[in-house]
């Protein structure tokens, strides 16, 4: 084996490890920014992989509807269960908006619609090594997307790009424990951060921390962002909570969220790349 | 000591050219510079097919809901690099396992090299050890395929989620760590049949 370790084999990979430690340092240095060989097999893969995902969405929703139909009788009785109690909201939501509009009329206040700038993306990938249903979305830098843009569906937000390629982005989901959004309650008004936790992660479902003891979050209210630190847009649905429970330290509570959208199958996703009050990636 | 050592022939035709040259500077396995067009032809074809079927497999691993069950999805690219290194020895099995981690690491979440260094040093340990060590067998890639994704799977847990303290970090390892390793290690077999049959192929249209 000696004869290895003198070969011009054993100095051509030192070579490579040395190349590979390089690249390792500059990512680790530049954090999001994919490195040069990165981007280079991501323009090589990426086509594969839109190709691929094409074809799997295509055939997981025939063996969807073969396989699953006990599980979506289930979810139809769980969204009928979830219609009458949206109605009765309804009626409530309609006689406070009316109220609002008479209101606003009298203050004078004009409604401020965010303006958003938005790219579509399609979920390309998905990769065995993650472990909070992270995904690869198929626009990247050359179509305006950036780091630590947020990422959302019509139904609210479904993470953040953490990562970003010519072509290609990964997208780390609200049920990763390493993303904390500035959130809060929107009936109660409390505040808190929107995380994700091993435990909930499996079932796809995330959670709303800090709560303080006295607050009065209880399952049904919708937590929504609120732009604190600038990373967010505010006002984004992030989900609505299940059930509030005290952190196992005793000191502040923690809401167990139901997100808006599943990420965990999410195909199609939108991504704000500005938004009124956007912090910049340096920030 | 058991298994193989590779026969090193440094015999060259006198008459080769340069990109056979070039070609052939790569396969050390078999002595290396100075054969003819032909067989420079079919060792490119062969490292040529080697790197697509990685490609092939990273774009198989990564497609959405491909293989996955219960959320849980097989890493491909592993089996496939290790029985590469298995029959090709340590210098093209490092360099394919180089590869295969620098895809592992396009898909993942983790800092760029995580993988692809820690698969070269693997991958050049499995050709030492299947020279040296152990046999080039069936339940040799097993116990190798297993290994290297138990150890991947270890260092990712350690790195990305232990040394960062979540809460309850242990039951992430235990529901989708191991189970992704141990479902890796399931394609073995295949993998080590396709890994000897493509290298008896070409070793046959180099014996030509």
């Amino acid at each position: 084996m000696g004869d290895f370790f003198k070969s011009i084999r054993f100095k051509i990979l030192v070579a490579v490890l040395a190349f590979l430690l390089a690249f390792m340092l500059r990512a680790a240095y530049t954090g999001g920014l994919a490195p040069m060989t990165s981007q280079i097999l991501g323009i090589l893969t990426n086509p594969l992989q839109k190709a691929s995902a094409s074809v799997s969405a295509s055939f997981s929703g025939l063996f969807d509807r073969m396989f699953r139909s006990g599980e979506i009788l289930e979810e139809n009785e769980r969204l009928k269960e979830e219609n009458r109690r949206l109605t009765q909201r309804q009626l409530e939501f309609d006689k406070y908006k009316l109220e609002n509009e008479q209101l606003k009329e009298y203050l004078d206040i004009k409604e401020k619609n965010p303006d958003f700038d938005f790219e579509t993306a399609f979920v390309i990938g998905r990769d065995p090594n993650d472990r909070f249903y992270a995904f690869t979305i198929d626009k990247g830098s050359l179509d305006g997307i950036s780091l630590h843009d947020p990422v959302i569906t019509e139904d609210g937000l479904v993470g953040m790009v953490v990562e970003v390629g010519p072509t290609y982005a990964k997208v780390a989901t609200i049920l990763d424990v390493m993303l904390e959004i500035s959130s809060y309650d929107s009936r109660t008004k409390d505040i808190g951060i929107t995380t994700g936790r091993i435990d909930l992660a499996e079932e796809g479902l995330c959670q709303l921390t800090l709560l303080q003891r006295e607050s009065g979050a209880s399952a049904g209210d919708i937590v929504i962002t609120s732009n604190v630190g600038g990373l967010y847009p505010k006002d984004l649905v992030i989900g609505t909570i299940r059930e509030v429970r005290t952190e196992s330290h005793g000191i502040s509570l923690y809401a167990v969220i139901e997100p808006a959208v599943d990420v965990r199958t999410v195909k199609d996703v939108l991504v704000i790349t500005s938004f009124e009050g956007q912090a910049s990636a340096a920030e | 000591m058991k298994g193989r050592r590779p026969q090193r022939n440094n015999k060259g035709d006198g008459g080769a050219n340069k990109r056979s040259r070039f070609v052939l500077f790569l396969d050390f396995n078999e002595g290396g510079m100075g054969l003819n067009n032909n067989k420079a032809k079919v060792y490119a074809v062969k490292y040529c097919s080697y790197v697509l079927i990685l490609l092939a497999l990273y774009v198989l691993q990564t497609t959405p809901g491909f293989l996955s069950v219960f959320g849980i999805k097989p890493n491909l690219v592993i089996p496939a690099v290790v029985c590469i290194a298995m029959v090709e020895g340590e210098f093209v099995g490092g360099l394919l396992g180089a590869l295969g981690g620098m895809l592992l690491d396009l898909g993942a979440f983790s800092v760029f090299g995580f993988y692809s260094i820690q698969l070269l040093v693997i991958c050049v340990a499995i050709g030492l050890l299947v020279i040296y060590l152990m046999k080039n067998n069936l339940l040799s890639a097993a116990i190798l395929c297993g290994g290297t994704a138990l150890f991947l799977g270890i260092t990712q847990f350690f790195f990305l989620y232990a040394l960062w303290g979540y809460e309850d970090v242990f039951r992430l390892y235990l529901t989708k760590i191991l189970p992704t390793g141990v479902y890796t290690t399931v394609f073995t077999p295949l993998f080590y049949w396709g890994s000897r049959k493509l290298y008896d192929f070409y070793q046959s249209k180099l014996e030509l």
